[in-house]
Protein backbone atom coordinates (compact mmCIF):
# COMPACT_ATOMS: atom_id res chain seq x y z
CA UNK A 1 0.00 0.00 0.00
CA UNK A 2 1.77 3.10 -0.82
CA UNK A 3 1.03 6.58 0.37
CA UNK A 4 -1.98 7.14 -2.82
CA UNK A 5 -3.90 4.34 -2.11
CA UNK A 6 -3.40 4.41 1.72
CA UNK A 7 -4.97 8.09 1.13
CA UNK A 8 -7.58 6.60 -0.90
CA UNK A 9 -8.40 3.58 1.79
CA UNK A 10 -8.88 6.67 4.24
CA UNK A 11 -11.39 8.07 2.41
CA UNK A 12 -13.34 5.81 1.91
CA UNK A 13 -13.30 4.84 5.38
CA UNK A 14 -14.26 7.82 6.22
CA UNK A 15 -16.75 7.59 4.08
CA UNK A 16 -18.44 4.20 5.24
CA UNK A 17 -16.99 3.64 8.17
CA UNK A 18 -20.36 4.66 10.22
CA UNK A 19 -22.22 2.27 7.64
CA UNK A 20 -19.91 -0.51 8.41
CA UNK A 21 -19.50 -0.22 12.40
CA UNK A 22 -23.94 0.21 12.51
CA UNK A 23 -23.70 -2.89 10.52
CA UNK A 24 -21.23 -4.49 12.59
CA UNK A 25 -23.14 -3.30 15.91
CA UNK A 26 -26.00 -4.83 14.46
CA UNK A 27 -24.26 -8.26 13.83
CA UNK A 28 -22.36 -9.32 16.84
CA UNK A 29 -23.45 -9.49 20.82
CA UNK A 30 -21.45 -6.41 22.18
CA UNK A 31 -20.07 -3.33 21.45
CA UNK A 32 -16.68 -4.34 21.78
CA UNK A 33 -16.87 -7.20 19.50
CA UNK A 34 -18.41 -4.43 17.16
CA UNK A 35 -15.68 -2.58 17.19
CA UNK A 36 -12.72 -5.33 16.53
CA UNK A 37 -14.85 -7.21 13.79
CA UNK A 38 -14.79 -3.30 12.21
CA UNK A 39 -10.84 -3.03 12.72
CA UNK A 40 -10.53 -6.47 11.59
CA UNK A 41 -12.61 -5.86 8.36
CA UNK A 42 -10.40 -2.75 7.54
CA UNK A 43 -7.34 -4.89 8.10
CA UNK A 44 -8.50 -7.25 5.69
CA UNK A 45 -9.48 -4.64 3.18
CA UNK A 46 -6.08 -2.48 3.44
CA UNK A 47 -4.05 -6.19 3.31
CA UNK A 48 -6.01 -6.37 -0.30
CA UNK A 49 -7.18 -2.59 -1.40
CA UNK A 50 -5.14 -2.69 -4.87
CA UNK A 51 -7.11 -6.07 -5.81
CA UNK A 52 -10.58 -5.33 -4.42
CA UNK A 53 -12.96 -3.73 -7.07
CA UNK A 54 -15.50 -2.93 -4.75
CA UNK A 55 -14.37 -2.30 -1.15
CA UNK A 56 -18.35 -1.72 -0.05
CA UNK A 57 -19.54 -5.41 -1.22
CA UNK A 58 -16.12 -7.25 0.11
CA UNK A 59 -16.52 -5.15 3.26
CA UNK A 60 -19.80 -7.03 3.91
CA UNK A 61 -18.77 -10.23 3.01
CA UNK A 62 -15.71 -10.20 4.55
CA UNK A 63 -17.50 -8.65 8.12
CA UNK A 64 -20.19 -11.72 7.60
CA UNK A 65 -17.21 -14.27 7.65
CA UNK A 66 -15.96 -13.21 10.06
CA UNK A 67 -18.72 -13.08 12.29
CA UNK A 68 -19.90 -17.02 11.62
CA UNK A 69 -16.15 -17.34 12.21
CA UNK A 70 -16.60 -15.63 16.14
CA UNK A 71 -20.04 -17.41 16.70
CA UNK A 72 -18.40 -20.78 16.30
CA UNK A 73 -15.64 -19.90 18.60
CA UNK A 74 -17.96 -18.61 20.73
CA UNK A 75 -19.95 -21.79 21.00
CA UNK A 76 -17.03 -23.84 21.56
CA UNK A 77 -16.58 -21.76 25.33
CA UNK A 78 -18.37 -21.38 28.37
CA UNK A 79 -21.56 -19.83 27.93
CA UNK A 80 -20.38 -15.94 29.62
CA UNK A 81 -23.43 -14.21 31.77
CA UNK A 82 -24.19 -10.84 31.21
CA UNK A 83 -23.58 -8.46 33.99
CA UNK A 84 -26.68 -5.92 32.96
CA UNK A 85 -29.54 -7.04 31.17
CA UNK A 86 -32.19 -4.28 32.18
CA UNK A 87 -34.73 -3.87 29.17
CA UNK A 88 -36.87 -1.24 30.49
CA UNK A 89 -40.66 -0.74 30.46
CA UNK A 90 -40.78 2.34 27.38
CA UNK A 91 -42.42 3.42 24.80
CA UNK A 92 -40.33 2.22 22.13
CA UNK A 93 -41.84 4.17 19.91
CA UNK A 94 -40.74 7.67 20.61
CA UNK A 95 -38.48 8.95 18.08
CA UNK A 96 -36.06 10.53 20.43
CA UNK A 97 -32.64 9.60 21.10
CA UNK A 98 -32.67 8.55 24.38
CA UNK A 99 -35.44 6.28 24.23
CA UNK A 100 -34.19 4.16 20.89
CA UNK A 101 -31.25 3.84 23.04
CA UNK A 102 -33.30 2.73 25.91
CA UNK A 103 -34.88 0.11 23.47
CA UNK A 104 -31.70 -1.30 22.64
CA UNK A 105 -31.19 -3.92 25.36
CA UNK A 106 -34.63 -5.47 23.94
CA UNK A 107 -33.30 -5.00 20.17
CA UNK A 108 -30.10 -6.80 20.80
CA UNK A 109 -31.72 -9.95 22.97
CA UNK A 110 -34.08 -10.36 20.26
CA UNK A 111 -31.19 -10.70 17.30
CA UNK A 112 -29.16 -12.55 19.70
CA UNK A 113 -31.81 -14.66 19.49
CA UNK A 114 -31.53 -15.54 15.58
CA UNK A 115 -29.10 -17.26 14.19
CA UNK A 116 -26.30 -15.61 12.31
CA UNK A 117 -27.79 -16.26 8.46
CA UNK A 118 -31.12 -15.03 9.57
CA UNK A 119 -29.73 -11.47 11.63
CA UNK A 120 -27.40 -10.89 8.81
CA UNK A 121 -30.13 -11.07 5.79
CA UNK A 122 -31.94 -8.86 8.34
CA UNK A 123 -29.31 -6.22 8.95
CA UNK A 124 -28.44 -6.25 5.20
CA UNK A 125 -31.61 -6.08 3.86
CA UNK A 126 -33.35 -3.50 6.69
CA UNK A 127 -30.35 -1.72 7.99
CA UNK A 128 -28.26 -1.61 4.48
CA UNK A 129 -31.39 -1.41 2.60
CA UNK A 130 -29.59 -4.01 0.05
CA UNK A 131 -32.30 -5.32 -2.52
CA UNK A 132 -33.09 -9.62 -2.42
CA UNK A 133 -30.95 -10.46 -5.24
CA UNK A 134 -27.52 -8.22 -3.75
CA UNK A 135 -27.97 -9.85 -0.61
CA UNK A 136 -28.38 -13.54 -2.12
CA UNK A 137 -25.19 -12.34 -4.16
CA UNK A 138 -23.07 -11.16 -0.83
CA UNK A 139 -24.01 -14.15 0.96
CA UNK A 140 -24.25 -16.56 -1.89
CA UNK A 141 -27.56 -18.31 -1.07
CA UNK A 142 -30.44 -18.20 -3.59
CA UNK A 143 -33.00 -15.23 -3.50
CA UNK A 144 -35.58 -17.49 -2.53
CA UNK A 145 -33.80 -18.21 0.16
CA UNK A 146 -33.62 -14.61 1.14
CA UNK A 147 -37.05 -14.04 1.00
CA UNK A 148 -38.24 -16.82 3.45
CA UNK A 149 -35.06 -15.87 6.12
CA UNK A 150 -36.03 -12.15 6.16
CA UNK A 151 -39.67 -13.05 6.74
CA UNK A 152 -39.32 -15.70 9.65
CA UNK A 153 -36.47 -12.83 10.98
CA UNK A 154 -38.96 -10.17 11.17
CA UNK A 155 -41.59 -12.32 12.91
CA UNK A 156 -39.66 -13.70 15.55
CA UNK A 157 -38.92 -9.64 16.38
CA UNK A 158 -42.39 -9.30 15.88
CA UNK A 159 -43.50 -11.97 18.25
CA UNK A 160 -40.36 -11.42 20.77
CA UNK A 161 -41.67 -10.14 24.12
CA UNK A 162 -39.70 -6.51 24.39
CA UNK A 163 -40.52 -5.66 21.46
CA UNK A 164 -43.90 -6.49 20.46
CA UNK A 165 -45.12 -3.24 21.93
CA UNK A 166 -43.71 -2.10 18.89
CA UNK A 167 -45.68 -3.83 16.23
CA UNK A 168 -48.58 -3.82 18.24
CA UNK A 169 -48.71 0.14 19.03
CA UNK A 170 -48.59 -0.04 14.81
CA UNK A 171 -51.32 -2.48 14.35
CA UNK A 172 -53.49 -0.12 16.49
CA UNK A 173 -53.16 2.79 14.70
CA UNK A 174 -53.88 1.25 11.36
CA UNK B 1 -44.81 6.62 10.59
CA UNK B 2 -43.82 3.10 9.63
CA UNK B 3 -46.79 1.07 8.67
CA UNK B 4 -45.58 -2.42 7.72
CA UNK B 5 -43.60 -4.68 9.75
CA UNK B 6 -40.22 -4.55 7.74
CA UNK B 7 -40.86 -0.59 8.02
CA UNK B 8 -40.77 -0.96 11.52
CA UNK B 9 -37.55 -3.38 11.81
CA UNK B 10 -35.84 -1.10 9.05
CA UNK B 11 -37.07 1.92 11.64
CA UNK B 12 -36.03 -0.03 14.60
CA UNK B 13 -32.73 -0.78 13.10
CA UNK B 14 -31.67 2.71 11.79
CA UNK B 15 -32.53 4.47 15.22
CA UNK B 16 -30.91 2.08 17.28
CA UNK B 17 -27.75 2.60 15.55
CA UNK B 18 -28.17 6.21 14.56
CA UNK B 19 -25.62 7.22 17.61
CA UNK B 20 -23.11 4.35 16.16
CA UNK B 21 -19.60 6.20 14.71
CA UNK B 22 -16.00 4.88 14.54
CA UNK B 23 -13.13 6.46 15.92
CA UNK B 24 -11.51 8.12 12.98
CA UNK B 25 -7.86 7.05 14.16
CA UNK B 26 -9.21 3.35 13.60
CA UNK B 27 -8.50 3.52 9.57
CA UNK B 28 -5.46 5.48 9.79
CA UNK B 29 -4.00 3.40 12.11
CA UNK B 30 -4.82 0.32 9.80
CA UNK B 31 -3.17 2.05 6.73
CA UNK B 32 0.16 2.92 8.44
CA UNK B 33 0.08 -0.87 10.10
CA UNK B 34 -0.39 -2.18 6.41
CA UNK B 35 2.58 0.47 4.98
CA UNK B 36 4.81 -1.25 7.54
CA UNK B 37 3.75 -4.60 6.63
CA UNK B 38 3.99 -4.24 2.98
CA UNK B 39 7.56 -2.88 3.72
CA UNK B 40 8.87 -5.75 5.88
CA UNK B 41 7.12 -8.04 3.52
CA UNK B 42 9.32 -6.52 0.77
CA UNK B 43 11.88 -8.00 1.41
CA UNK B 44 10.38 -11.59 2.31
CA UNK B 45 11.48 -12.47 -1.83
CA UNK B 46 11.10 -16.15 -2.62
CA UNK B 47 13.96 -18.25 -2.64
CA UNK B 48 13.95 -18.69 -6.49
CA UNK B 49 14.53 -14.85 -6.49
CA UNK B 50 17.53 -15.42 -3.95
CA UNK B 51 19.17 -17.59 -6.44
CA UNK B 52 18.71 -15.48 -9.65
CA UNK B 53 19.87 -12.70 -7.53
CA UNK B 54 22.85 -14.60 -6.89
CA UNK B 55 23.01 -15.29 -10.89
CA UNK B 56 22.51 -11.44 -10.96
CA UNK B 57 25.31 -10.83 -9.22
CA UNK B 58 28.08 -12.89 -10.84
CA UNK B 59 27.45 -10.74 -14.42
CA UNK B 60 27.33 -7.30 -12.55
CA UNK B 61 30.70 -8.23 -11.15
CA UNK B 62 32.15 -8.17 -14.25
CA UNK B 63 30.65 -5.33 -16.20
CA UNK B 64 32.98 -2.47 -17.26
CA UNK B 65 33.81 0.21 -14.75
CA UNK B 66 32.41 -2.19 -12.11
CA UNK B 67 35.68 -4.95 -12.50
CA UNK B 68 38.11 -4.70 -10.05
CA UNK B 69 41.65 -4.75 -11.64
CA UNK B 70 43.53 -7.77 -12.07
CA UNK B 71 46.80 -8.36 -10.04
CA UNK B 72 49.57 -6.70 -11.76
CA UNK B 73 47.42 -4.90 -14.51
CA UNK B 74 46.63 -1.83 -15.54
CA UNK B 75 45.30 0.48 -12.60
CA UNK B 76 46.77 -2.51 -9.62
CA UNK B 77 49.38 0.22 -8.64
CA UNK B 78 48.40 2.52 -6.13
CA UNK B 79 49.36 5.47 -8.32
CA UNK B 80 47.40 4.95 -11.24
CA UNK B 81 43.99 4.28 -8.66
CA UNK B 82 41.76 7.82 -7.79
CA UNK B 83 41.76 9.17 -4.61
CA UNK B 84 37.86 8.45 -3.14
CA UNK B 85 37.06 10.95 -1.03
CA UNK B 86 34.66 9.97 1.69
CA UNK B 87 32.43 12.62 2.53
CA UNK B 88 31.36 12.98 6.74
CA UNK B 89 28.10 11.23 5.98
CA UNK B 90 29.89 8.55 4.46
CA UNK B 91 32.43 7.77 7.04
CA UNK B 92 29.32 7.43 10.00
CA UNK B 93 28.43 4.76 7.52
CA UNK B 94 32.01 3.22 6.68
CA UNK B 95 31.90 3.09 10.65
CA UNK B 96 28.97 1.31 11.26
CA UNK B 97 29.69 -1.14 8.44
CA UNK B 98 32.99 -2.09 10.30
CA UNK B 99 30.95 -2.10 13.66
CA UNK B 100 28.69 -4.61 12.54
CA UNK B 101 30.95 -6.74 10.50
CA UNK B 102 32.85 -7.27 13.98
CA UNK B 103 29.72 -8.62 16.09
CA UNK B 104 29.12 -12.71 16.30
CA UNK B 105 27.23 -14.81 13.79
CA UNK B 106 24.19 -15.89 15.84
CA UNK B 107 24.21 -19.69 16.21
CA UNK B 108 21.07 -20.09 17.87
CA UNK B 109 17.83 -20.95 15.90
CA UNK B 110 15.32 -18.13 17.07
CA UNK B 111 15.06 -14.81 17.30
CA UNK B 112 13.71 -12.90 20.02
CA UNK B 113 12.97 -9.38 19.41
CA UNK B 114 11.24 -7.10 21.04
CA UNK B 115 9.28 -4.02 19.55
CA UNK B 116 7.25 -1.20 20.15
CA UNK B 117 5.08 0.43 18.06
CA UNK B 118 1.76 2.03 18.04
CA UNK B 119 2.05 2.27 22.19
CA UNK B 120 1.71 -1.75 22.04
CA UNK B 121 4.54 -4.03 22.82
CA UNK B 122 4.97 -6.60 20.39
CA UNK B 123 7.55 -9.41 21.13
CA UNK B 124 7.99 -11.67 17.95
CA UNK B 125 10.34 -14.85 17.92
CA UNK B 126 11.48 -15.42 14.31
CA UNK B 127 12.40 -19.19 13.36
CA UNK B 128 16.10 -18.55 11.25
CA UNK B 129 15.46 -21.57 9.80
CA UNK B 130 12.18 -21.26 8.01
CA UNK B 131 11.31 -17.77 8.11
CA UNK B 132 8.21 -18.33 10.41
CA UNK B 133 7.04 -15.53 13.32
CA UNK B 134 5.53 -16.13 16.60
CA UNK B 135 4.07 -12.51 17.39
CA UNK B 136 2.65 -12.01 20.86
CA UNK B 137 1.32 -8.54 21.64
CA UNK B 138 1.21 -7.29 25.30
CA UNK B 139 -2.81 -6.54 26.25
CA UNK B 140 -3.64 -2.67 26.57
CA UNK B 141 -6.68 -1.20 28.98
CA UNK B 142 -8.19 -3.72 29.97
CA UNK B 143 -8.21 -6.22 26.47
CA UNK B 144 -6.33 -9.67 27.27
CA UNK B 145 -3.11 -9.91 25.09
CA UNK B 146 -2.79 -11.53 21.77
CA UNK B 147 -0.71 -13.91 20.03
CA UNK B 148 -0.45 -14.94 15.84
CA UNK B 149 1.52 -16.97 13.37
CA UNK B 150 2.78 -15.80 10.18
CA UNK B 151 4.75 -18.69 8.50
CA UNK B 152 7.60 -17.62 5.98
CA UNK B 153 7.49 -14.04 7.67
CA UNK B 154 11.16 -13.05 6.68
CA UNK B 155 13.65 -14.91 4.41
CA UNK B 156 15.61 -17.93 6.27
CA UNK B 157 19.20 -17.33 7.65
CA UNK B 158 20.68 -19.07 5.05
CA UNK B 159 18.53 -17.30 2.48
CA UNK B 160 20.46 -14.10 3.96
CA UNK B 161 23.47 -15.50 3.71
CA UNK B 162 23.12 -16.47 0.18
CA UNK B 163 22.78 -12.70 -0.90
CA UNK B 164 26.30 -11.28 -2.24
CA UNK B 165 28.40 -9.00 -0.05
CA UNK B 166 30.30 -6.76 -3.40
CA UNK B 167 28.87 -3.32 -3.14
CA UNK B 168 27.61 -2.91 -7.01
CA UNK B 169 26.29 -6.95 -6.89
CA UNK B 170 24.12 -6.14 -3.47
CA UNK B 171 22.67 -2.72 -5.15
CA UNK B 172 21.54 -4.74 -8.09
CA UNK B 173 20.55 -7.61 -5.93
CA UNK B 174 18.08 -5.34 -3.94
CA UNK B 175 16.93 -3.71 -7.60
CA UNK B 176 15.89 -6.77 -8.58
CA UNK B 177 14.22 -7.91 -5.72
CA UNK B 178 12.05 -4.94 -5.45
CA UNK B 179 11.10 -5.86 -9.04
CA UNK B 180 10.66 -9.39 -8.08
CA UNK B 181 8.34 -8.31 -5.78
CA UNK B 182 6.02 -5.78 -7.76
CA UNK B 183 5.28 -8.77 -10.56
CA UNK B 184 2.37 -9.64 -8.74
CA UNK B 185 0.81 -6.43 -8.34
CA UNK B 186 2.02 -5.65 -12.32
CA UNK B 187 0.50 -8.73 -13.72
CA UNK B 188 -2.91 -8.07 -12.06
CA UNK B 189 -3.10 -5.03 -13.35
CA UNK B 190 -2.14 -5.78 -17.12
CA UNK B 191 -5.09 -8.23 -16.26
CA UNK B 192 -7.63 -5.92 -15.37
CA UNK B 193 -6.70 -3.63 -18.25
CA UNK B 194 -7.43 -7.07 -20.76
CA UNK B 195 -10.44 -7.63 -19.11
CA UNK B 196 -14.15 -7.93 -21.18
CA UNK B 197 -15.29 -5.13 -18.91
CA UNK B 198 -12.35 -3.43 -18.04
CA UNK B 199 -11.62 -1.90 -14.83
CA UNK B 200 -10.15 1.84 -14.23
CA UNK B 201 -6.32 1.37 -13.28
CA UNK B 202 -4.12 3.78 -11.45
CA UNK B 203 -1.25 5.65 -13.03
CA UNK B 204 1.51 3.22 -12.17
CA UNK B 205 4.48 5.23 -10.39
CA UNK B 206 7.93 5.27 -11.46
CA UNK B 207 10.34 3.76 -8.93
CA UNK B 208 13.60 5.06 -9.05
CA UNK B 209 16.42 2.79 -8.18
CA UNK B 210 18.14 4.80 -5.11
CA UNK B 211 14.52 4.69 -3.81
CA UNK B 212 14.31 1.07 -4.11
CA UNK B 213 18.18 0.59 -2.85
CA UNK B 214 17.57 2.93 -0.12
CA UNK B 215 13.76 0.82 1.01
CA UNK B 216 14.93 -2.53 0.34
CA UNK B 217 18.86 -1.73 2.63
CA UNK B 218 16.74 0.23 5.18
CA UNK B 219 14.14 -2.45 5.33
CA UNK B 220 16.66 -5.29 6.09
CA UNK B 221 18.63 -3.72 8.61
CA UNK B 222 16.19 -4.37 11.55
CA UNK B 223 16.09 -8.07 10.90
CA UNK B 224 18.14 -9.97 13.75
CA UNK B 225 18.74 -13.25 10.83
CA UNK B 226 21.23 -10.74 8.60
CA UNK B 227 24.10 -11.97 9.42
CA UNK B 228 27.54 -9.59 10.37
CA UNK B 229 28.62 -9.40 6.80
CA UNK B 230 25.60 -8.78 4.96
CA UNK B 231 24.66 -5.76 7.71
CA UNK B 232 27.90 -4.85 6.89
CA UNK B 233 27.53 -4.38 3.27
CA UNK B 234 24.03 -3.11 3.97
CA UNK B 235 25.39 0.17 4.94
CA UNK B 236 28.37 0.50 2.85
CA UNK B 237 25.26 0.33 0.02
CA UNK B 238 23.63 2.94 1.88
CA UNK B 239 26.93 5.22 1.77
CA UNK B 240 26.32 5.35 -2.13
CA UNK B 241 23.01 6.19 -2.59
CA UNK B 242 22.18 9.83 -3.34
CA UNK B 243 20.32 11.63 -0.67
CA UNK B 244 20.74 9.82 2.37
CA UNK B 245 21.74 12.21 5.09
CA UNK B 246 23.02 11.11 8.36
CA UNK B 247 23.04 12.24 12.11
CA UNK B 248 25.34 10.56 14.17
CA UNK B 249 24.12 12.07 17.48
CA UNK B 250 20.48 11.83 17.35
CA UNK B 251 18.17 9.89 19.80
CA UNK B 252 15.81 7.42 19.08
CA UNK B 253 12.15 7.27 20.57
CA UNK B 254 13.16 5.63 23.59
CA UNK B 255 16.08 8.13 24.27
CA UNK B 256 19.59 6.58 23.63
CA UNK B 257 21.43 7.68 21.74
CA UNK B 258 21.44 6.80 17.95
CA UNK B 259 23.11 7.55 14.29
CA UNK B 260 20.18 8.58 12.04
CA UNK B 261 20.15 7.65 8.64
CA UNK B 262 17.62 8.93 6.78
CA UNK B 263 16.40 9.70 2.87
CA UNK B 264 13.29 11.04 1.53
CA UNK B 265 11.82 9.55 -1.65
CA UNK B 266 13.06 11.07 -5.14
CA UNK B 267 9.54 9.46 -6.53
CA UNK B 268 6.13 8.21 -5.21
CA UNK B 269 3.95 10.36 -7.13
CA UNK B 270 1.61 9.01 -10.66
CA UNK B 271 3.50 10.57 -13.59
CA UNK B 272 7.07 11.19 -11.39
CA UNK B 273 8.27 14.01 -8.51
CA UNK B 274 8.73 13.04 -5.06
CA UNK B 275 6.02 12.01 -2.57
CA UNK B 276 7.99 13.58 0.06
CA UNK B 277 7.69 10.90 2.43
CA UNK B 278 11.17 9.89 4.63
CA UNK B 279 12.33 6.83 6.15
CA UNK B 280 14.95 7.19 8.53
CA UNK B 281 15.91 4.56 10.77
CA UNK B 282 18.47 4.61 13.80
CA UNK B 283 20.98 3.10 15.02
CA UNK B 284 23.46 1.90 17.63
CA UNK B 285 27.03 3.20 16.81
CA UNK B 286 27.75 0.68 19.67
CA UNK B 287 26.68 -2.49 17.99
CA UNK B 288 25.28 -1.51 14.57
CA UNK B 289 21.97 -3.00 15.57
CA UNK B 290 19.05 -1.05 14.74
CA UNK B 291 17.07 0.97 17.09
CA UNK B 292 13.57 2.53 15.62
CA UNK B 293 12.53 2.89 12.35
CA UNK B 294 10.13 5.49 11.34
CA UNK B 295 8.30 6.90 8.09
CA UNK B 296 7.72 10.70 8.25
CA UNK B 297 4.99 12.12 5.85
CA UNK B 298 5.72 15.53 4.29
CA UNK B 299 4.22 18.83 6.27
CA UNK B 300 0.28 19.35 5.23
CA UNK B 301 -0.35 15.98 4.96
CA UNK B 302 -3.31 16.07 7.89
CA UNK B 303 -2.30 12.55 8.39
CA UNK B 304 -3.78 12.28 12.29
CA UNK B 305 -2.42 9.62 14.79
CA UNK B 306 -3.65 8.37 17.82
CA UNK B 307 -0.29 9.94 19.70
CA UNK B 308 -1.19 13.26 17.57
CA UNK B 309 -4.91 13.68 16.84
CA UNK B 310 -4.17 16.91 15.43
CA UNK B 311 -2.30 15.89 13.16
CA UNK B 312 0.75 18.40 14.29
CA UNK B 313 3.55 16.13 13.57
CA UNK B 314 4.10 14.04 10.81
CA UNK B 315 5.36 10.87 11.71
CA UNK B 316 2.99 8.07 11.24
CA UNK B 317 4.83 4.62 11.40
CA UNK B 318 7.31 4.50 14.02
CA UNK B 319 8.28 1.17 15.72
CA UNK B 320 11.22 0.96 18.63
CA UNK B 321 13.13 -2.02 18.84
CA UNK B 322 13.82 -2.72 22.58
CA UNK B 323 16.13 -5.29 22.28
CA UNK B 324 17.55 -9.23 20.44
CA UNK B 325 18.11 -12.45 22.29
CA UNK B 326 18.35 -15.40 21.54
CA UNK B 327 16.76 -18.91 22.20
CA UNK B 328 16.95 -22.69 21.15
CA UNK B 329 13.44 -23.35 21.61
CA UNK B 330 10.50 -21.07 20.97
CA UNK B 331 9.88 -19.16 24.23
CA UNK B 332 6.61 -18.73 25.85
CA UNK B 333 4.02 -16.04 25.91
CA UNK B 334 5.72 -13.18 27.48
CA UNK B 335 2.42 -11.85 28.45
CA UNK B 336 0.70 -14.86 29.27
CA UNK B 337 -1.97 -14.46 26.62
Amino acid sequence: MDQRQARAFEEFAAASGAELLRIATLLTPDPHTAEDVYQETLQRLAARWSRVDSPKAFCRRVMHNIVIDQTRARARRPHELRLFDTAEEIDPRSAAAQHAVELWPSLRAALDSLGVQQRTVLVLRYLDDRSEAEVASLLGISVGTVKSTASRAVAHLRDFPGLAAVFTTTDSML
Amino acid sequence: MPATDEDIVRDLLHRSTDHVCPAATIATEVAARQRRQDRRRRVACLAAASAALGTAAGLIAVVPGHSSPAPGGPGATGASRPVIRLTADQRVLYHLSSVAARQPQEQDRYAVMSTEGDALKDTSVIDSRTGNMWSYQAGTDGNPSGKGFTPRYSPTSEQFAAMPTGLAALRAALIAQWDEQLKPARSQLRARERAPRPTPVPRPVTVTDDDKVFQQASDMLWNPLVGPALQSALYKVLAAVPGVRVSPSARDAAGRPAVEISRVDDSGLPGGGSDGISYATYESAATGAVLESTVTYPPGSAIVTPQDPHGSRTVVDATVYLGVTWASAVPADPYGS
